[in-house]
């Protein structure tokens, strides 16, 4: 009788539970999972904008003929540069600006923390704008402040050497706010007993830094590199807003030559098999990050 | 030990030394927390202060000043059109940014209705396919933007939804975006609560409104805040799906009129004025939505980031 109870009520949770998860499944089925099952697929069809209604498999010509393309290889490199240039500072600024802040009094501390995150909620295509109209070489405020410092100009973005650096600097000036977050909160939640232990050992607070505050902060540390560098592979607004990837492909990241061969060339399987292979990149490096990193930490 | 006896007289004075330095490095801290404050908050600055500013098409760097003086609304009124001659094609603004509010809010709502569902459904209900299914919402988080986005944009055009709101709003009305946060946070609830209602045979359509919802405002509050900010700043998937003007987001009206894209041309100088115009109206909204719900963007990390 019990059992019977039993299995009755064990159905009936199935039931619900189907039925809780029916629209959300299906909504992602239709536009997410198999859209992202398509694209695999699409990587390995002749399909294009002018032949869109006669698709046939073709094996892996796409991705010979994008492995065989420099012009690929070249934006693997403007990629990872790009992501050599943001991720440090995308560490160090965060770190060094929490650190600093959590020397002050509470009312201080949320002050600037709001005022740091504040840039966060604007969109990206206003703060593009912005910073492509502060870094205008003819009529920006960079030029000016530079030649009332007596500095040369700059062509910032509009130069060939200095565009990827440009973008590379917009990233250091704008988006820190989130993670500085997430360090202060991190901080928060260092026991203070241990810094008190360290102070009766009249350790000094470089020591301090590096035997509590470092390795406790690893965590963190991790999900911020972790997330920036998987963001900053996947850069697109600067080229897309800003540059147009250009000048002389100086800033083609990866993805807005994706966007490029999918939108402006209409090049579906190619464009799919460019973003299968920066799907491959993305879990080998986020893998690699792990390694290096994950090794020493406890969760 | 290097430690050698000091007189009171000389450890008062040291003291006092310490607290000094101490007062200088605070000092320090603080000037270079306002610096960097002050270098973050500067675009935004930048970005009001030019839509007040007046920008010709032969503006060059000699005519920048920290703040317009005079300021002047010529921006905005170039931005609405409202002396531009009648032959002109009006700027359809009023529904750029109606379409910025459907967009933030129609699928937002949906959203918190059906992700807190599946969220409740992984945290507390025991069926076969859990883990598959949490595992696969998690590995979607991973999978980069363009993967899904070339089929799903053909795929709008064989359902004809290009330039619709079927692409804009009907596509985005349950995801899996939000899941993850609510199994998160569900499952923090006390289980015993629910069994109990279940022993007073409450169906679970009533434990999850009576009891699993009211406990979860502060994740329902947290996600419709970030939702509307995002949905509201969202401007690829818009830009793609829409090809007339009248139906832009006020994100991708803008993105037209600095000329972004792979096909803009990029205007002159001039047109950075009325952008700017656009731009401070696009901001408004979302500032004063963080102003007021400050507290959830700050929460919304902690719970975010590190339950991992």
């Amino acid at each position: 009788m019990f059992k019977l109870i039993k299995r009755n009520y064990v159905y009936n949770e199935w039931f619900w539970a189907y039925v809780f998860l029916a629209v959300d499944l299906a909504w992602s089925t239709l536009f997410l999972f198999y859209p992202m099952i398509k694209g695999v697929i699409y990587s390995f069809q002749d399909i294009q904008l002018q032949n869109i209604s006669n698709p046939h498999f073709i094996g892996f010509k796409n991705y010979i003929n994008v492995l065989t393309d420099p012009d690929w290889w070249h934006s693997v490199k403007i990629s990872a540069l790009y992501t050599l240039g943001v991720v440090p500072m995308g560490i160090i600024i965060p770190l060094t600006i929490s650190l600093l802040l959590a020397h002050f009094r509470r009312s201080i501390r949320d002050f600037f923390k709001a005022a740091f995150y504040l840039p966060g909620v604007v969109s990206a295509v206003v703060m593009a704008m912005t910073l492509k109209w502060i870094f205008d070489p003819m009529a920006g405020f960079m030029n000016w402040l530079f030649s009332l410092l007596g500095l040369p100009t700059q062509l910032w973005y509009s130069g060939t050497s200095e565009a990827l650096f440009t973008l590379i600097l917009m990233n250091w000036l704008s988006s820190h706010g989130f993670n500085i977050l997430l360090y202060s909160a991190a901080l928060d939640r260092i026991p203070k007993s241990l810094y008190e232990a360290a102070e009766i050992d009249a350790a000094s607070s470089w020591r301090r830094f590096w035997k509590i505050t470092w390795p406790l902060l690893k965590p963190t540390t991790l999900y911020v590199l972790i997330t920036s560098v998987i963001g900053s592979f996947q850069a697109f607004g600067g080229a897309f807003f800003i540059t147009h990837g250009g000048p002389m492909k100086a800033t083609e990241f990866l993805n807005y030559r994706i966007y490029v061969t999918f939108y402006q060339f209409g090049q579906y399987g190619i464009a799919a098999a460019m973003s299968v292979l920066l799907m491959l990149m993305v879990i080998a490096v986020s893998l690699l990050n792990f390694k290096i990193m994950g090794s020493e930490v406890e969760y | 030990m290097n430690k050698k006896e000091i007189s009171e007289e000389e450890f008062l004075k040291n003291l006092k030394r310490t607290r000094l330095v101490r007062k200088i490095i605070s000092g320090i801290f603080l000037l270079i927390v306002i610096i960097w404050g002050v270098v973050s908050l500067f675009p935004m600055y930048w970005m009001f202060v030019s839509s007040f500013m007046w920008i010709g098409p032969s503006f060059t760097m000699r005519d920048i000043q920290w703040f317009p003086n005079p300021p002047t609304l010529r921006n905005y009124i170039d931005f609405f059109q409202l002396n531009a001659p009648f032959w002109i094609e009006r700027r359809p603004w009023q529904r750029w940014f109606l379409n910025s509010l459907l967009v933030a809010l129609i699928p937002t709502l949906s959203n918190l209705i059906f992700d807190s569902m599946a969220g409740y459904s992984l945290a507390k209900l025991r069926f076969p396919g859990r883990n598959a299914i949490f595992w696969a919402i998690i590995a979607t988080m991973t999978v980069p933007l363009f993967v899904p986005l070339i089929p799903l944009y053909k795929m709008m055009f064989d359902f004809h939804w290009i330039n619709t709101y079927w692409a804009l709003l009907f596509q985005g009305l349950a995801g899996v975006g939000g899941v993850f946060l609510f199994k998160q946070s569900i499952q923090t609830l006390p289980s015993s609560l629910i069994d109990a209602a279940r022993i007073d045979a409450a169906g679970e359509f009533k434990i999850f409104w009576k009891i699993v919802l009211p406990l979860s405002k502060p994740i329902l509050a947290l996600m419709g805040i970030t939702g509307f900010v995002g949905g509201w700043n969202s401007y690829f998937w818009p830009y793609l799906v829409t090809n007339s003007s009248d139906m832009f987001t006020i994100q991708v009206g803008l993105t037209g009129m600095m000329g972004a894209g792979a096909m803009g041309i990029p205007p002159g100088v001039e047109a950075y004025g009325r952008s700017f115009a656009g731009a401070a109206l696009a901001a408004i909204p979302v500032i004063i939505i963080f102003f007021a719900f400050q507290k959830y963007f700050v929460k919304g990390i902690t719970i975010g980031a590190l339950k991992g």
